[in-house]
C-alpha cells in the first residue's frame, strides 16, 4: 500500500497532484541498483517535479542542499519519492523512464482514472492496482477535512496539523507570504511527496477562511 | 523525544511541528509528555530549536519503546526487517516479486494514521477481530508479526500495552474468491472484487449532488472518483 492514496481534496486540485515512487526490491534487484537509481534520479531531475526526495539522504528541494550532494548519496537500494504538478509532466517521464528500462519497479499514484489514462496513453499497462478503501472508525478525532488536504500530501503524516494552523496565522500575519509557507510545510516530509505548488494553492483558498486570534 | 530543559529558551517555535501535540510548557520551558511521544523525530528534524535543545531519549532503541520508533519515524531502519518505514515493501514491487499474484488480493489494515497515532491496545482489538474472523497469517516479512503473542487469539504481548504508535500496517493475502462475506454480499448483491477494483466498493448514494462533493467526503476519493468517470466522456 501506499499512503499518497489517502491524499484529499477536490477533483480540480487532484488533477494538479501526481506521485510518482521507485522502489528496488529487496532479494531481486536490490543489489548492484546504485548505477540505475543515479540515472533515474537524474532524468527526474530534468522533468520539472514539484518536489523529490532520494531516501539516502532525505533531503526535498527546497532543502538547499545541492543535486550533486544528492545524487552521491544515492546507494544500492535507495528509493526514489517525487511529486509532479500535472499529468503531462508526468507524461513525459513516464514515457522516458520507458525508454531507459531500468527493471527497477515504478509505481504512480494519483487520481486512478487519469492515471489509467495516462498509463494507456504512453503504452503502459498498470501490472498491480492499489486502492484505499477509506477511514474507517472514530473519524471525528481526526483533523478537519480541510487541514487534512494538506496533512495527508506527506503519506507517513509527519506534517502536523498544528503546523498547518501555525503557518495559516503567520500568513494572515503577514509574516510569510503563500509559497514561503507551502515550503515550510514540505520540510517535515520525509518522504518528499508534499506537492508545494498544490499546497500554495491550497494556502491561497482558505486563508481568506480563517480567524486568527493571535497575532 | 526529550528536551534538555538546561537549555530551552522557552521560544515554543517546536511546537507545532509535533504530529502527536506532545511538546507543551512546563514551568516557561518546552517539555515533551513521554507517554504521548511516539518518536517520530519531526521535532529534531525540523531543525527548529534555534540552541539544539531536542534530544533523542536515551532509552529510544531499548525493547519495548523502540516500538515507537520503528512504527513512527519513516527514517528508522526496523531492526527485524532491514526496511526503512513501518512495514515491508508490499505491493510497491509487486511487478518484481509478485507477492500477490493473479487471483489473489493483498490487504493492509493500518491503524493510527492519518497523524493522529494510537495505542496498541487498539490494534489489539483489530488483530483479536482478525483472529476470530479466521485470519491468523499476517505477511511473514512484515514485524507486525513480532508483537503478536498468539496468533490464534490476535493477543499481543503484554508489554506492549502501554506503547504508542503513529501507525502500524497489518498486511494479509488471501485469494479473491475468499474476499468476499456473506452478510457484505447478502446486503448489498453481488458485488464482485471486479466492481471493487473499479472503485464502485460502496453502494451508489442516492439524492446526493456528485458534483458538489468535497474533501469533506475522507471515505472515498475513489468513490468520488467512479461516479464521477461515469458522467465524463471518455478520451476521444
Amino acid at each position: 500500500m501506499t499512503h499518497s492514496l489517502h491524499r484529499e481534496g477536490t477533483i480540480d486540485s487532484l488533477e494538479k497532484d501526481y506521485a510518482l515512487f521507485i522502489y528496488p526490491a529487496r532479494g531481486f534487484n536490490y543489489e548492484g541498483s546504485e548505477p540505475k537509481l543515479r540515472r533515474l534520479a537524474e532524468l527526474l531531475y530534468t522533468q520539472s517535479p514539484a518536489n523529490m526526495i532520494v531516501s539516502s539522504l532525505r533531503r526535498n528541494l527546497y532543502s538547499g542542499v545541492p543535486r550533486e550532494e544528492i545524487l552521491a548519496s544515492i546507494k544500492d537500494g535507495a528509493k526514489i519519492y517525487c511529486v509532479f504538478n500535472s499529468r503531462e509532466q508526468l507524461k513525459k517521464a513516464l514515457i522516458r523512464i520507458k525508454e531507459m528500462n531500468e527493471g527497477i519497479s515504478v509505481m504512480v499514484s494519483g487520481l486512478i482514472d487519469r492515471v489509467r489514462e495516462i498509463a494507456s496513453e504512453v503504452g503502459l499497462n498498470p501490472h498491480t492496482i492499489n486502492l484505499s478503501l477509506g477511514i474507517q472508525g472514530r473519524t471525528d478525532r481526526i483533523p478537519p477535512s480541510d487541514i487534512r488536504q494538506f496533512t495527508t500530501m506527506c503519506g507517513h503524516g509527519m506534517v502536523s496539523p498544528k503546523l498547518v494552523r501555525d503557518v495559516i496565522r503567520r500568513i494572515k500575519a503577514g509574516k510569510l507570504d503563500f509559497w514561503e509557507g507551502s515550503v515550510i510545510l514540505a520540510g517535515p516530509c520525509s518522504c518528499g511527496i508534499y506537492n508545494p505548488a498544490r499546497s500554495q494553492e491550497l494556502l491561497k483558498d482558505l486563508v481568506p477562511l480563517y480567524t486568527v486570534n493571535r497575532l | 523525544m526529550l528536551i534538555r530543559k538546561d537549555i530551552c529558551v522557552g521560544c515554543g517555535r517546536c511546537h507545532p511541528y509535533c504530529p502527536a501535540e506532545a511538546i507543551s510548557f512546563e514551568e516557561l520551558k518546552s517539555a515533551v509528555d513521554q507517554e504521548k511521544c511516539y518518536e517520530c523525530g519531526t521535532c529534531l528534524r525540523s531543525q527548529i530549536c534555534p540552541v539544539e535543545a531536542i534530544e533523542e531519549s536515551p532509552n529510544v532503541y531499548e525493547y519495548p519503546r523502540a516500538l515507537r520508533k520503528y512504527f513512527s519515524d519513516p527514517n528508522a531502519t526496523n531492526a527485524l526487517t532491514g526496511i526503512a518505514g513501518r512495514v515491508t515493501e508490499e505491493s510497491k514491487t509487486n511487478d518484481v516479486t509478485n507477492r500477490v499474484g493473479p487471483g489473489q488480493v493483498g490487504i493492509a489494515i493500518e491503524v493510527g494514521r492519518p497523524t493522529i497515532g494510537m495505542d496498541l491496545t487498539d490494534v489489539q482489538k483489530i488483530t483479536r477481530a482478525m483472529a476470530k474472523a479466521g485470519i491468523t497469517a499476517i505477511e511473514p516479512e512484515n514485524p507486525f508479526n513480532d508483537l503478536i503473542q498468539d496468533h490464534k487469539t490476535g493477543d499481543l504481548k503484554p508489554e506492549l500495552m502501554s506503547e504508542r504508535v503513529l501507525s502500524a500496517i497489518m498486511e494479509i493475502k488471501v485469494e479473491r474468491s475468499q474476499l468476499l462475506y456473506p452478510s457484505y454480499a447478502e446486503r448489498g448483491g453481488q458485488r464482485s472484487a471486479k466492481r471493487l477494483l473499479r472503485g464502485c466498493h460502496y453502494p451508489p448514494r442516492t439524492g446526493v449532488d456528485d458534483s458538489r462533493r468535497s474533501a469533506s467526503d475522507h471515505s472515498g476519493r475513489r468513490i468520488y472518483l467512479a461516479s464521477q468517470c461515469q458522467k465524463q466522456p471518455g478520451p476521444g
